[in-house]
C-alpha cells in the first residue's frame, strides 16, 4: 500500500507511439520524494548533458507534487523538468491549478514523455485507460481554444488540460504550458520543447483514491495551518494595495532602464481593485487565492496573478491597467510567458531607437514606446514567428547576436533567460536572480529577508514569538541583530537565502505552494508543519535535518548536472550596469567586492568551491557518489 | 419544535478552490480522512471560469430515472444544461455515485445526525464563508 505516492508513473514515448504504466522504485521516492525532486533524479539518469534541447532524447517530465490529491492546504504544484532550448541548461518550470491532483486520481505520479511525434498529438488519460491522439484539428488553436474542443471532444467537462498555444507549436524560446485560469508553466521554454515533440495537450481524469498513511494527524495538522491563514489572505483581499505599490517603485522601465517616473500608480490600483477584478480566484484546495479574474471593457474574462498585473505597463510605457491586461490576455492565448515576451519587446524598441535596428528588420513597422497596438502586434509575430517576431523568439540572447551591430549590449539576461526586472539594484535580489538555475527570484525567494529583516526590533521580537519564523534557532539572533537596510546589507542575507532555496526546493517535491510555506511573513506552513505533512502524508519518517538534506541533495544534482555543461561562477551574475549606473534615491548602485563576497558566502554555504562547483566533500555527504564519479571522469572534479 | 439544518451558497464569494469537496471526501472516507477523492464528493463545485461562474451543488437525492426533456438557462447570455446545476444522482450521469460502484448514490448527510460542532466539514474548510452553516428552528 502506497500513501502519498501512488507508486506508479507513466512513460510515453512519442517516437514509437509506446505508452507504459511502471512502477516507481520506493527507494527513489524515499530519497528525491517527489515532482522536481524525483524529476531530477530520472532527468540525470537518462538524459545525457550533451542531448540537444530539441531532440527525440530530451525528455520533458510532469512530476505531480508529493502532497497533490491530499488534503493539505495548497498542494496543488507540478514541476516540470527539461533541457531548456533557450539555456541549454537543465531547467523546471512550475504551475498551480489542478493538473496534478488530478494526475494523481488517475494513477500517477509523473508523466515522462519521451521521442517526438511526426504528426501533432495530445494525450488523454483517463484513470488507466491512456490514448495518443489526434491533434491535428486542434494545432494551430489558441490554448482556450484548444482546452474548449478536447472538453467537447472527450465529452467531459471536468477534465484537467495541459496545453500549449501556437508559440510552443513554433518552438518560441518563451513558449508556456498552460493550464486553467491564470495558471501556467511558463519559464525558459518548456512550452518549445512541447511543440518539438509535437505534442499539443496533456488530457487527465482521474476517480482514484490517494490515501493517506496517518489521517487523523495529518487532518489536525491541515486545520492547525488553515487556522493561521487570515493575515496572508487579507494581504491578498489588499493586493495591490499593500505591497504593490512597493514593487512597482522598483520596477525597470522599457528595457530594463531608468526606473519606473511616479506617475499614476494610485489609479492603476484602483483600476485594478475596484474597476477592472471581478473575482478572486484559487489553485485546487487553496484559500488564499492569490490570483484576479478580470473583466475587460469587451466584457471577455481574463486572469492575472503577481506582478503580471503591470510587466507590459513598465516594458511598453503605458500606464494602463487594461492595456497590460489585454496583452497578459494574448499571451496566455498565445501560449507565452509574460515575462520574457515583454522583455523581447522592450528589447526590440530600445534597438530601434538607438538605430540598430530599422524598418529594413521589421518589414517596414515603426518601433516606438506607448504605443498599444505595436505591442499587440509584436505580440502576434513573436507567436507566429513573422516579421520582426522570427527573430525575436529565439530569446534576447541569441536574438542579439543574430541582429549583430551592438545589440548584445542590451540584451538583459542571465544565463541567456531574460530577468524580471525588478529591483536588481538591491543585494538581495541580485544575489537570488544570480545564483538559481534559472534567471528568475522565486526560487530563492521568502518573505523574511524581503520584508523582515529591515523592521524594527520591536516589530521582530513580536514576529518570532508569533510562531511565524521559519528557520532554525540560531538564525535568530541574526535576525533580531540591527540591519542596514535592503538596499546596503549583503552578508546578512545569505545564511537566509541559502535556507530559503533548500526550502523552496523541497516545496517544489512535495508540491506545495511556496505562498503556503515561505514567500511571505505570514505563511501558514512553516518548515517543521512542511515536514510533519509530509511524515503523516507518507509514513516516512522525517525530521527537519532530513529534510533539508534531501533539499540539499537535489539543488546540488542540478547543480552538477550544469556544471557539466559549463556553468560556473562567471555565470553567476546580473547584468553589469547594475554596477556601473545608480538607480535613484534612495537605492545605491551595486557594490561588486560586497557582491563577490556574497557569492563567495553563498557557495561556502551550499558545499561548492570557489568557481561554484560542488566539492567531492560535499556530494559524498549528500550520498552523491555517482554524481562526483562523474565530475571526475569528466575531469571537472 | 423542529430544527431545519441549512447550508446557505454565495456563489459571488466563490473562488473555484474546491477545500469542500477535498474534506467531504475525506470525511466520509471508510477510515475517517484516511483518503481524499473529489469524484467520492457530496458536494462537488461547478466552474465556467469563462463566464465567471462558480457554483457549489451539494448531492441531493438519488432518483432512477432521467428528466423526461431538458431545459436550458442562460447565464449571462450563456446558455447551459439544467444538468450542469443538478442535485440529483442520476442515471445520465456520474456525478454524485461512487465512482467504483456505480450504483451506490452519493447524497449529502450534513456529516452526520446532529452535525460536527462546527458545523460540516465543507462549511469549516471554506475560509471565503461562500458557505454558511444556519441552524433554524422551525414551527411543527
Amino acid at each position: 500500500m502506497n500513501y502519498g505516492w501512488i507508486g506508479s508513473n507513466l512513460e510515453v514515448d512519442l517516437s514509437r507511439g509506446k505508452i507504459e504504466k511502471t512502477e516507481v522504485d520506493s527507494k527513489l521516492n524515499q530519497t528525491y520524494l517527489s515532482g522536481r525532486g524525483t524529476n531530477t533524479k530520472i532527468f540525470w539518469d537518462r538524459v545525457q548533458p550533451e542531448t540537444p534541447p530539441f531532440s527525440e532524447n530530451n525528455l520533458l517530465i510532469f512530476g505531480a507534487g508529493l502532497l497533490c490529491g491530499t488534503a493539505a492546504p495548497g498542494a496543488n504544484h507540478t514541476a516540470l523538468t527539461t533541457k531548456s532550448p533557450q539555456t541549454n541548461l537543465q531547467t523546471y518550470s512550475n504551475l498551480g491549478g489542478f493538473w496534478g491532483p488530478e494526475l494523481k486520481h488517475a494513477g500517477y505520479d509523473a508523466v515522462i514523455i519521451s521521442g517526438k511525434s511526426t504528426q501533432p498529438t495530445y494525450l488523454w488519460v483517463n484513470d488507466g485507460n491512456v490514448e495518443i491522439r489526434d491533434a491535428s484539428h486542434i494545432w494551430g488553436k489558441d490554448t482556450r481554444e484548444t482546452q474548449r474542443i478536447i472538453r467537447e471532444e472527450l465529452k467531459k467537462e471536468e477534465i484537467q488540460i495541459l496545453c500549449i498555444g501556437p508559440a510552443g507549436e513554433n518552438k518560441v524560446y518563451a513558449a508556456s504550458i498552460e493550464h486553467s485560469s491564470g495558471v501556467s508553466a511558463s519559464r525558459a521554454g518548456v512550452g518549445a520543447v512541447m511543440g518539438d515533440k509535437r505534442i499539443k495537450a496533456i488530457a487527465v481524469y482521474g476517480t482514484k483514491d490517494v490515501s493517506i498513511a496517518k489521517p487523523a494527524e495529518f487532518i489536525e495538522l491541515c486545520e492547525k495551518i488553515l487556522k493561521k491563514t487570515d493575515r496572508i489572505r487579507t494581504f491578498f483581499d489588499n493586493w495591490s494595495y499593500e505591497s504593490a505599490q512597493g514593487m512597482m517603485d522598483q520596477m525597470a522601465y522599457g528595457n530594463l532602464g531608468e526606473q519606473i517616473p511616479k506617475t499614476n500608480s494610485g489609479k492603476l490600483h484602483e483600476d485594478f481593485v475596484n474597476r477592472f477584478r471581478v473575482r478572486k480566484i484559487a489553485c485546487y484546495n487553496c484559500n488564499l487565492r492569490c490570483k484576479s479574474a478580470i473583466r475587460l471593457s469587451g466584457g471577455e474574462y481574463s486572469f492575472v496573478k503577481c506582478q503580471s498585473w503591470f510587466t507590459f505597463m513598465f516594458a511598453c510605457k503605458i500606464h494602463d491597467f487594461e492595456f497590460n491586461q489585454k496583452c497578459y490576455n494574448l499571451c496566455e492565448r498565445y501560449g507565452l510567458d509574460a515575462i520574457s515576451t515583454a522583455n523581447y519587446i522592450a528589447f526590440a524598441i530600445d534597438l530601434y531607437e538607438k538605430g540598430i535596428l530599422t524598418q529594413k528588420d521589421t518589414d517596414g513597422v515603426h518601433l516606438e514606446w506607448g504605443n498599444d497596438n505595436l505591442a499587440f502586434l509584436l505580440i502576434k509575430n513573436i507567436a507566429r514567428k513573422e516579421g520582426i517576431g522570427a527573430i525575436l523568439a529565439k530569446g534576447v540572447y541569441e536574438a542579439s547576436r543574430l541582429i549583430g551591430r551592438g545589440a548584445e549590449e542590451y540584451a538583459h539576461h542571465i544565463k541567456k533567460l531574460e530577468v524580471v526586472p525588478f529591483g536588481l539594484y538591491t543585494p538581495y535580489r541580485a544575489l537570488r536572480t544570480s545564483i538559481t538555475d534559472r534567471a528568475d527570484m522565486t526560487r530563492a525567494e521568502a518573505g523574511v529577508p524581503q520584508h523582515g529583516l529591515a523592521a524594527l526590533r520591536e516589530w521582530k521580537e513580536k514576529y518570532l514569538e508569533s510562531g511565524f519564523f521559519s528557520y532554525p534557532k540560531e538564525f535568530e539572533k541574526i535576525f533580531l541583530e540591527d540591519f542596514v537596510g535592503l538596499a546596503k546589507d549583503y552578508e546578512k542575507i545569505v545564511p537566509f537565502t541559502s535556507h530559503d532555496v533548500d526550502k523552496n526546493t523541497l516545496a517544489d517535491c512535495s508540491g506545495l505552494c511556496i505562498f503556503w510555506t515561505g514567500f511571505w511573513r505570514y505563511n501558514p506552513i512553516n518548515f517543521n508543519d512542511h515536514i510533519k505533512l509530509i511524515s503523516y502524508g507518507t509514513g516516512l519518517e522525517l525530521n527537519e535535518a532530513e529534510g533539508m538534506a534531501i533539499a540539499k541533495k537535489i539543488g546540488t544534482l542540478i547543480r552538477a548536472y550544469n556544471v557539466i555543461l559549463g556553468i560556473r561562477r562567471k555565470d553567476d551574475k546580473i547584468p553589469e550596469k547594475y554596477f556601473r549606473e545608480a538607480p535613484p534615491s534612495p537605492y545605491f548602485k551595486l557594490d561588486r567586492n560586497k557582491f563577490n563576497q556574497m557569492i563567495d558566502e553563498y557557495y561556502k554555504l551550499r558545499g561548492w568551491d570557489s568557481q561554484g562547483i560542488p566539492t567531492k566533500e560535499t556530494l559524498g555527504e549528500l550520498s552523491l557518489d555517482f554524481v562526483k564519479l562523474e565530475l571526475e571522469r569528466r575531469g571537472i572534479l | 419544535m423542529k430544527i431545519a439544518r441549512v447550508i446557505k451558497i454565495d456563489i459571488d464569494k466563490c473562488n473555484g478552490c474546491r477545500s469542500c469537496e477535498v474534506i467531504c471526501s475525506a470525511f466520509h472516507a471508510e477510515t475517517k480522512y484516511g483518503i481524499v477523492n473529489p469524484k467520492r464528493s457530496r458536494i462537488r463545485v461547478f466552474l465556467d471560469v469563462e463566464n465567471n461562474l462558480y457554483v457549489p451543488i451539494f448531492a441531493g437525492q438519488f432518483t432512477d430515472a432521467e428528466c423526461n426533456g431538458r431545459n436550458i438557462i442562460t447565464i449571462k447570455g450563456k446558455e447551459y444544461g439544467d444538468c450542469s446545476f443538478c442535485r440529483a444522482s442520476c442515471p445520465s450521469r456520474d456525478l454524485f455515485k461512487e465512482p467504483d460502484a456505480k450504483d451506490i448514490p452519493l447524497k449529502c448527510d450534513m456529516c452526520g445526525e446532529p452535525p460536527p460542532t462546527e458545523g460540516p466539514l465543507c462549511v469549516r474548510w471554506c475560509l471565503e464563508k461562500a458557505l454558511i452553516y444556519v441552524e433554524k428552528n422551525i414551527e411543527e
